[in-house]
């Protein structure tokens, strides 16, 4: 039996009905390009965070859907991410219906989980490099309408003191409005 | 290394919940499971079997030593008469006798229990017991029912509290690591620019008191700003509290006032609770701020 590491995207995307963990490692191998990607466009650890959450589960959700021989599992996901990001521009919120049906609570953000993740700011290039990989309609789709999406975006996301205060709180209304409860 | 394992820990557990379902639900089903299944496939699903439980907007989560829902064996027949004796010996609520108001509970308009896609939920009605009521007169009854999948099925206990809904699905084992939390309701006052939240534990024979201590903010060294103490009344424990943070540090006292046993993982701190419960009086609903270790 080949063990995770050996196991190509496609094959652990496969497994993952079977295999929870297998989705564990989806996850391990494609976090760091999707918070980058993320914090790139909103320059929030804390919303970089949300919209990855939402963006995982909107994949573990649908996971019998991806057909490789469509794509490769990362372009699959950049897709997801982008329809994710775009919603969430359309919304003025975080969109998170795919995390609640599948009954995922809101991400905890600790200090140091802020920390690693303006980290992965600095390698805010090699994302952008990332999406080059990408196939040339799904690259322009991501980049594309995202960016004409970014100067409509009115999002007032909550400061990270903030964030830490309301913890899962911020799960349920738009985390906005948790400005008006503190 | 993982940026963010809280997200990778709760996909897992996802994940988890998403295999068990797909199983259940791969199995040959009957006719009449088959018509189940219908009404199952074409409703709004959304299972939330852990130990931590989102409804209303709000949320608890239990730090350490919890196991998720896909942990828990799946029990043949001679298993559930099992579990259903250990629910018995462990809440005296469900060893009385039922009486008129338990059995109003068919009259609450009370909604299908969730349930994962491929499973089913029956209620095992002659153990439904009314716990409690809430100050504003809402019923709290404690609900044991099955959680049927084909050739699966395990045995759970639920708060239904009216106006409410739904708690979380708790094993023994749930209760008894002071794992049974739920439901949880988060309100805007009408007056106030805070948070009002109901929230509910189920717990064992022998623990008279919990005290929930509220946490300040999520850094660390974790610290409260105050406490909220419940009495518990067959079994059930009920809190209101302002404020959003979730994370669940609590504190179990007997009759005597003896500390039974912490909840949550408090190595995550700098104080514990008191190892009776002098100095957490106060009334059920009470926050009572708790002195900085510092404070003279």
């Amino acid at each position: 039996m080949s063990t995770s590491r050996s196991r190509t995207d496609a094959e652990l995307a496969a497994a993952t009905r079977s295999d929870p963990l297998a989705f564990g490692e989806l996850y391990r191998r494609n976090e760091r390009a999707i918070v980058g990607y993320f914090l790139h466009w909103s320059r929030s650890p804390e919303l970089a965070a949300d919209l990855t959450a939402e963006t995982f589960a909107a994949a573990l959700a649908s996971i019998d859907v991806y057909d490789p021989a469509r794509g490769d599992f990362r372009a699959w996901l950049f897709g997801i991410a982008h329809h994710v990001l775009a919603r969430s521009l359309e919304r003025g919120r975080v969109e998170d219906e795919a995390r609640r049906r599948l009954g995922i609570p809101a991400v905890v953000v600790d200090d140091e989980t802020l920390e690693r993740i303006d980290a992965t700011a600095s390698l805010d290039g090699a994302v952008l490099k990332l999406l080059d990989e990408l196939p040339p309609a799904t690259r322009d789709a991501v980049l594309g309408r995202v960016a004409k999406s970014v100067s409509t975006w009115n999002w007032r996301g909550p400061s990270s003191a903030r964030r830490a205060s309301c913890g899962n709180a911020c799960d349920g209304a738009s985390r906005d409005s948790v400005t008006a409860w503190r | 290394m993982v940026l963010i394992p809280d997200l990778e820990n709760k996909l897992i557990r996802a994940a988890e919940r998403e295999a068990f379902a797909a199983a259940a639900a791969a199995q040959p089903r009957s006719r009449v499971r088959r018509r189940a299944g219908k009404v199952v496939n074409t409703a709004a699903i959304c299972l939330v079997m852990g130990v931590t439980l989102v409804i209303g907007g709000g949320a608890l989560i239990l730090l350490g030593g919890h196991k998720a829902p896909g942990h828990h064996p799946a029990t043949g027949a001679s298993g559930i008469q099992a579990t259903r004796r250990q629910f018995l010996d462990i809440l005296a609520v469900l060893r009385r006798p039922q009486t008129q108001a338990d059995r109003a509970f068919a009259a609450t308009g009370w909604a299908q229990p969730p349930r994962a896609s491929g499973t089913r939920a029956v209620l095992d009605r002659p153990l439904i017991r009314l716990a409690t009521t809430t100050p504003s007169g809402a019923q709290v009854f404690v609900v044991p029912l099955k959680i049927a999948g084909n050739h699966r099925s395990r045995e759970a206990v639920a708060l239904w509290v009216q106006g409410i809904g739904w708690s979380d699905y708790s094993t023994p084992a749930d209760i008894i690591d002071g794992g049974a939390w739920g439901p949880f309701q988060a309100v805007p006052a009408a007056n106030e620019k805070r948070l009002s939240s109901w929230f509910f534990e189920i717990v064992p024979d022998g623990v008279s008191k919990v005290v929930f201590y509220n946490l300040s903010d999520l850094k660390r060294p974790l610290r409260f700003n105050a406490r909220i103490s419940a009495h518990v009344q067959n079994n059930v424990a009920q809190f209101k509290d302002t404020g959003g943070v979730r994370i669940v540090f609590a504190a179990w006292y007997s009759p005597t006032g003896r500390l039974i046993k912490r909840v949550g993982d408090w190595s995550l701190t700098r104080l514990n609770p008191p190892r009776t419960n002098q100095g957490t009086q106060g009334g059920p609903f009470s926050p009572v701020p708790l002195r900085s270790p510092t404070a003279k």
